[in-house]
């Protein structure tokens, strides 16, 4: 039995690696974004991608599409997109002896990767049909229910600069994403091979390495990894050192902090770890997992008050701070 | 529920984690001792330099040391109650040898039932990586580094101990005044009672008694300046009770010297008693009884006579004297020149008591003078200390000085001198004291002065000569009444979004002046 799980773990780490060199084939750098994106999709999670316009947010998510033998869509979201544009509509249909009936036609979000290019350009009410089906992986349309298809991976871009005519995300539908990543400018060598690569007659394709079945199988092994009771315990220290007015609450928390993580951030700092110790060849979580998930799980389930938006302190900065002060044991 | 892991497993986990613990606690012990070694050396040199520089009485090395060393016995027995601390170990384990927690996480999972073929792995796992641990490399026996500094500090008491000390450097500011007084008060009063002890009389052994208890108060600072005056001037009043008994005795001496003033034989003695040298007059009665063979028989009946006339005199304290005189002149009457001879012997004994008991007043007399003067000095003291503090206070209240509720003493003589120049008899009722000699010196005149100010009333309004048109005083009261100012202009003093805004709470009050700032500047101005 233990062969048997010591050879799952080798496996789930093989098809990682061969999943991230085939990406690097089309990517260039960019590795924590990549491995924040493949522990999100294993660990049954959605992911948001910040970042300026031009530095390949779309391009990672088509590459992950090109590289899972996944279904793969894409929505621009815009201001006059339309719920029953992204979940699909009840459609007249007239069949061949001329009996019209509704046909429920499915919208783009019945896919497996589902790109949501710019989400924070569409109204709330459409994005809210997106974050609903995301947290549910169902779309309810009339009084039918459609389940999505396994796996169900959102990847949503938003653009931190332009914020005329935006909706910013509501933190209750932040809370949806497992990951927010920051995607950075790329450093001047990256540069060069970025330029090298797309310039040509010929620029570089991804083939596919994993199909939909092996991917689920990946999940499951994620979630099958234990932790032990004094890890688990430090990822809720962590949470709990972003809640302000509470016991354990960081010094930087209680100046700068309104709301902390919910539940829902511990979660991902298990899941996320549980990921992280497989890639690492490790069968339990340590706390170095936990801590290694901290920033992209964590950066858009903090909010602000007054005195952090006013001066302009960014979260990740309060997050090291209780990676830094936080210890891992209470003894 | 059986534990997690074979038992050999678990075996090897458990015996590393104990070797591990066991090392840990070493070196916590260690740790712990070279921190209690330094605080104890520290206080000790501190106590030492303490005793160099400031006027203290640091308690004794041994106590220190003995009750440090029991707290830190306690300290240590608190601290590793409970047995082993295996989760310690698994941790320090993880974090020295680099396990990403693979220890602290089988130790956790060893205790779990169930069953779940991944833990089983990672307790197989576990138990490799503690076989090839080793805890004596992993968690090496250190001595810490502040058993250097405890050297050192232990070295820094050796080389104080052996610098010669005269005193402390400083004494304490507020302290010092007060301790040299009471220093110098307790030498003045040892003084005295030296003295005192020095007439060797049964008669000052009360003085002595209450000297004694004085002295003990004074040194234990238990007696206030007043209580030390009091105790003075009663140990005095002791000491001079024998100086009217002493006048007396001096005054019968006077007589008894006037009444042998014309004898030949007497002569010299009667000069010493008016010289109030008794041991004198002693010594020449005695020679006088030696001599008393030698005298004629005319010389021995004057004698005779003289000292019949001086015993039948009434000279009160001489009693005793007298008697022997007397008995000396019978003896001369019968010729019994022995007899006489010994009662002038006896004559002489009791004048060379009566010495004594004049030097012993005058002991008493001068240590008596020493507490005069020690009072005196005491009193001074006591009224420059109470400048000094009235100064002090005087520096603090000068508001209330100004304000009228403090009146300097100089003021007052002034008020009273230009007062007494006015009207020299001064008004009845004013206290004199005659202890000032004859000279009267009045008081600040009281005055009652009391300013009477007329209440001015203000005249009535001339009544007009007939009376108003009601319908005038309406119509005038509408005119004046009535609005000049569209309602629409009027503007409120703070917008509902300034006020709004200033009254959120989570704008932090420091940003509320900035956030006033910006509403005023959106202001609109046209209709200002």
């Amino acid at each position: 039995m233990t062969t048997e799980i010591a050879n799952q773990i080798e496996q789930f780490t093989d098809q990682f690696k061969q999943v991230k060199a085939e990406i690097h084939r089309v990517i260039v750098g960019n590795d924590e974004i990549i491995d924040g994106v493949l522990i999100s999709l294993l660990a049954k999670g959605h992911v948001l991608l910040e970042g300026i316009p031009g530095i390949g947010k779309t391009k990672i998510v088509a590459t992950v599409a090109d590289v899972l033998q996944l279904v793969f869509s894409r929505i621009q979201f815009t201001p006059d997109l339309m719920p029953g544009d992204i979940v699909g509509s009840d459609v007249v249909h007239e069949s061949d002896t001329g009996e019209k009936h509704l046909d429920f036609q499915k919208g783009p979000i019945f896919t497996n990767i589902l790109l949501a290019d710019e989400i924070n350009r569409a109204t709330p009410k459409t994005q809210s049909a997106l974050l609903e089906a995301m947290q549910e992986r169902s779309v309810t349309v009339g009084n039918e229910t459609h389940r999505l298809p396994p796996p169900f991976f959102v990847l949503a871009t938003q653009n931190p600069l332009e914020m005329e005519g935006t909706y910013p995300l509501p933190e209750a539908q932040l809370d949806r994403f497992f990951y927010k990543l920051r995607i950075m400018y790329p450093q001047p060598d990256d540069m060069h091979e970025i330029m090298d690569r797309t310039t040509r007659r010929e620029e570089p394709v991804a083939t596919t390495v994993l199909n939909q079945d092996q991917i689920l199988l990946m999940r499951d092994t994620a979630r099958d990894v234990p932790i032990a009771r004094p890890v688990q315990d430090y990822a809720i220290r962590l949470t709990l050192a972003t809640h302000p007015g509470t016991p354990h609450a960081h010094p930087m928390t209680e100046k700068y902090v309104r709301f902390g993580a919910s539940p829902r951030g511990t979660q991902t700092l298990v899941l996320g770890g549980k990921v992280n110790a497989l890639l690492n060849d490790r069968v339990h979580v340590a706390c170095e997992d936990v801590r290694a998930m901290m920033l992209p799980a964590f950066r858009h389930r903090i909010l602000m008050n007054f005195e952090g938006e006013a001066e302009r302190i960014d979260p990740d900065d309060i997050l090291r701070a209780i990676i830094k002060d936080v210890p891992e044991s209470t003894e | 529920m059986a534990p997690r892991g074979s038992r050999k497993e678990r075996s090897i986990l458990t015996s590393t984690l104990q070797r591990v613990d066991r090392r840990v606690r070493i070196n916590g012990v260690l740790d712990q001792m070279s921190i209690a070694v330094c605080l104890v050396l520290g206080l000790l040199l501190t106590f030492q330099i303490g005793r160099m520089v400031l006027p203290v009485t640091p308690p004794p090395g041994f106590w220190v040391v003995g009750g440090s060393s029991l707290l830190f016995g306690v300290f240590l027995a608190w601290s590793e109650r409970g047995g082993s601390r295996l989760a310690r170990a698994a941790s320090v384990a993880d974090t020295r040898a680099d396990l990403h927690d693979e220890l602290k996480t089988a130790y956790w999972f060893m205790g779990l039932g169930g069953d779940s073929a991944w833990i089983d792995l990672q307790l197989h796992r576990a138990a490799e990586t503690a076989r090839g641990l080793d805890p004596r490399g992993l968690v090496p026996t250190t001595v810490p580094r502040r058993f250097v500094t405890a050297l050192g500090l232990f070295v820094a008491l050796q080389v104080l101990a052996f610098i010669p000390m005269e005193g402390p450097l400083l004494t304490f500011a507020s302290a010092s005044d007060s301790t040299a007084i009471a220093a110098s008060q307790a030498q003045q009063l040892e003084e005295i009672r030296d003295l005192v002890e020095a007439t060797e009389t049964d008669d000052d052994a009360e003085v002595l008694a209450q000297l004694e208890e004085t002295l003990r108060e004074l040194e234990a600072d238990q007696l206030s300046m007043e209580e030390l005056l009091r105790d003075l001037r009663e140990a005095q009043n002791m000491l001079e009770e024998g100086n009217l008994e002493m006048n007396a005795l001096e005054e019968a001496l006077a007589d008894l010297a006037q009444g042998f003033e014309d004898s030949e034989e007497l002569g010299d003695f009667a000069e010493a008693l008016e010289d109030e040298n008794l041991d004198l007059a002693s010594e020449l009665m005695r020679e006088l009884s030696e001599n008393l063979s030698n005298l004629t028989d005319e010389e021995t009946a004057e004698l005779m006579a003289q000292l019949q006339e001086a015993a039948m005199s009434d000279l009160p304290g001489l009693e005793d004297l007298l008697e022997s005189l007397q008995e000396a002149a019978a003896a001369l009457a019968n010729q019994e020149t022995q007899d006489a001879q010994e009662a002038l012997e006896e004559a002489a004994d009791r004048l060379e008591e009566m010495s004594d008991r004049q030097e012993a007043q005058e002991g008493r007399n001068e240590a008596s003078e020493q507490m005069e003067s020690m009072g005196e000095q005491a009193t001074e003291q006591q009224s420059g200390m109470e400048q000094l503090l009235g100064m002090q206070q005087g520096e603090g209240g000068d508001e209330a000085a100004e304000s009228g509720m403090a009146m300097p003493s100089d003021e007052v003589k002034q008020s009273a001198g230009s007062t007494e120049a006015q009207d020299p008899s001064g008004p009845p009722g004013h206290a004199t004291s005659e202890s000032m000699g004859g000279e009267q010196e009045f008081g600040a005149v009281t005055t009652l002065e009391v300013q009477l100010s007329m209440e001015v009333l203000d005249e009535p309004e001339p009544r007009p000569e007939s009376e108003p048109d009601p319908d005038d005083v309406f119509k005038g009261a509408s005119r004046e009444e009535s609005s000049t100012l569209q309602y629409r202009d009027v503007r409120s003093p703070d917008s509902y979004a300034e006020g709004s805004a200033l009254a959120v709470d989570q704008i932090p009050w420091r940003y509320r002046s900035l956030v006033k700032k910006y509403f005023l500047a959106i202001r609109p101005r046209g209709n200002q």
